[in-house]
């Protein structure tokens, strides 16, 4: 079954077509890449859905509701939860705090709960929010600032904080940029783990093919704004589109 | 120690009986200092009305120049009601809170919808607003320029019991107290927390499914209610409201105690409430140059101690284990 649906996504920033008719259908349980060159449209694609940005035609389906229109906060409480390209996470405050935050919205996304919380369920999301930490094996720095974490251990809390919310997708902006070869692979088996045991269906925006073909179980090939090529990894790789427009002269991958 | 560093039940009933037991010895302590009994009145008002702004200000680090207009409103409002309706304090801080937190409702609805610099320019510009309305349209209520002076001849009292001199002290630590129970539990809850990240990273927190806005408008809207309380036994204690409690230098003068308290620790604003109040009144009885003193003192603290007088105790215990660290590398170093 279908979990995202995108048909037609047009946007333009002045007179420059940044996302042209683009269309996408993302399974569930799947782990679907979004690859491109610099200025493909590739994080303008991911604003759309997210609700950043406003679309100007297109529809996005989640579940069969429409995401258009509705601001990123309503997106998220839908089930879609984004991972930064930049770690966003709340620095001054300690790793439990930071995915605590989190397991609280997910429960209690409405306001008046938040502020008469009953102590019982605040236990439950302390729960939650361990778990998540121990998922990305951070729970030992539990009451450290997250200010005092290295790089790859902040986007790895930030996973962290996406996950305490159980997302029904997960939508990463190139997960492993500016890590070392050791932290790029733990997040690749950790992100491979995640989407077989929990099921979880990730759409992963990335430059690196090393990552894009260890991860992904279906290819989008963006290229000016435009989807072209489709398919599994084994189709696009020898799609002549795709080894013209975006790989160029290499060969072998 | 543990105790005192984890968080529980038992431990916000100690920190508030210590907090009673603090502000209950103010009136002997002050006068031995140069201070008098009534200065300790007005410190506890004071405390009040920083203690709600720190909620505000302290937790999701927006920076509000507007509180001038909760406190003189607070004040303003309890005025007619003594003059006019009842002598009950109690009937006066209720109705006064009431009023006063749908203004900062609406206020905050309005400046919120801004960040950074032009949320507190807004604030100001709101602030400015209500003093001149007070100042001229107003002047049939408010007797402008003079001074809001209705309620001067009224016994204020709760039930029966006169608020006066000492009952008056008592009731005013009671509040202070309370105040700070309420603005601690408030810290420690879950919507603390999310007004915590609001000021750590909006944009993590909005892509979290939080509405931001609504956290922002409500915490406002609870910092006024502190304010318009603060301003009502403010008006209890002089009898009397001076039209430039609702001017900017009101505001200015609580942006400068929660800094030299320490901005966030709640507790801190109230104490930094009582050292500007004492060197204003001490002060400006020794010197004429009382402000520019003020002034250096708050520089100073802006520069060398930004985290204010609450940080003090934290830096010493770093000063202290520092020196332990490095005398044992010396040992060391010499050992090998």
């Amino acid at each position: 079954m279908a979990l995202l649906e995108v048909n037609g996504l047009n946007k333009s920033f002045g007179g420059l077509q940044a996302v042209d008719n683009a269309s996408l259908t993302v399974e569930e349980g799947r782990t679907h890449a979004i690859i491109g060159p610099n200025g493909a449209g590739k994080s303008t694609f991911l604003n759309l859905v997210i609700g950043n940005l406003e679309a100007d035609s297109g529809t996005v389906l989640f579940q069969g509701d429409s995401l258009l229109g509705l601001r990123p906060h309503q997106v998220n409480q839908k089930g879609v939860v984004r991972v930064f390209q930049s770690p966003q996470i709340y620095p001054e405050m300690t790793l439990l705090e930071n995915t605590t935050i989190s397991a609280l919205a997910k429960r209690d996304g409405t306001f008046v709960m938040n502020f008469f919380q009953h102590p019982r369920r605040r236990k439950e999301c302390v729960a939650t929010a361990e778990q998540a930490l121990d998922s990305v094996n951070l729970l030992h720095l539990a009451d450290e600032e997250a200010i005092n974490l290295s790089y790859g251990d902040k986007r790895r809390l930030e996973l962290a904080i996406c996950l305490s919310q159980k997302p029904k997708l997960l939508l990463l902006d190139e997960p492993t940029a500016g890590m070392s070869q050791q932290e790029t692979q733990s997040t690749i088996d950790l992100l491979k783990k995640l989407s077989k045991d929990e099921d979880m269906t990730q759409v992963v925006i990335e430059h690196d093919m090393h990552v894009v073909f260890s991860l992904a179980e279906h290819l989008t090939v963006l290229h000016q704004g435009g989807v072209i090529s489709d398919g599994t990894p084994e189709e696009v790789k020898n799609d002549p589109k795709v080894i013209e427009a975006y790989l160029g002269g290499v060969e072998e991958l | 120690m543990k105790f005192f560093t984890t968080d529980s039940d038992a431990r916000e009933w100690v920190i508030m009986i210590v907090a009673g037991l603090f502000f209950l010895s103010l009136q002997w302590f002050l006068p031995l200092i140069g201070g008098y009994a009534d200065l300790a009145k007005l410190m506890l008002v004071f405390a009040i009305l920083v203690l709600g702004f720190d909620l505000f200000v302290g937790l999701t680090g927006y920076l509000s120049f507007g509180h001038a207009i909760f406190w003189g409103c607070g004040a303003y409002v309890a005025g007619f009601i003594l003059a006019n309706l009842t002598s009950n304090a109690l009937v006066a801080i209720l109705i006064a809170a009431v009023i006063v937190t749908i203004i900062a409702f609406l206020v905050g609805l309005i400046t919120l919808r801004r960040q950074g610099i032009y949320f507190s320019i807004l604030t100001l510009a709101f602030g400015e607003m209500f003093f001149f309305l007070a100042i001229a349209p107003l002047t049939k209520w408010t007797n402008g320029d003079n001074g809001y002076t209705g309620a001067e001849d009224v016994h204020i009292n709760i039930f029966g019991w006169p608020l006066e001199h000492g009952n008056l002290y008592y009731f005013l630590v009671f509040m202070a107290v309370l105040c700070l129970f309420l603005a601690r539990q408030i810290r420690r809850s879950p919507y603390g927390l999310m007004l915590r990240a609001i000021k750590s990273n909006e944009t993590r927190l909005t892509y979290t499914g939080i509405d931001i806005f609504k956290y922002k408008v409500m915490a406002f809207t609870i910092s006024g209610c502190f304010g318009a309380i603060a301003g009502a036994l403010f008006l209890i204690h002089e009898k009397f409201v001076p039209v430039e409690s609702l001017r900017w230098t009101t505001s200015g003068e609580v942006v400068i105690m929660a800094v030299i308290g320490g901005v966030g620790t709640l507790f801190g604003p109230m104490i930094g409430a009582g050292i500007v109040l004492y060197l204003e009144n001490v002060l400006s009885g020794e010197t004429g140059q009382w402000l520019l003193i003020l002034g250096a003192i708050f520089m100073s603290f802006v520069i060398f101690l930004p985290g204010g007088v609450m940080d003090i105790p934290r830096r010493l215990m770093k000063l202290g284990r520092g020196n332990k660290q490095n005398g044992q590398s010396d040992q060391n170093g010499q050992g090998s």
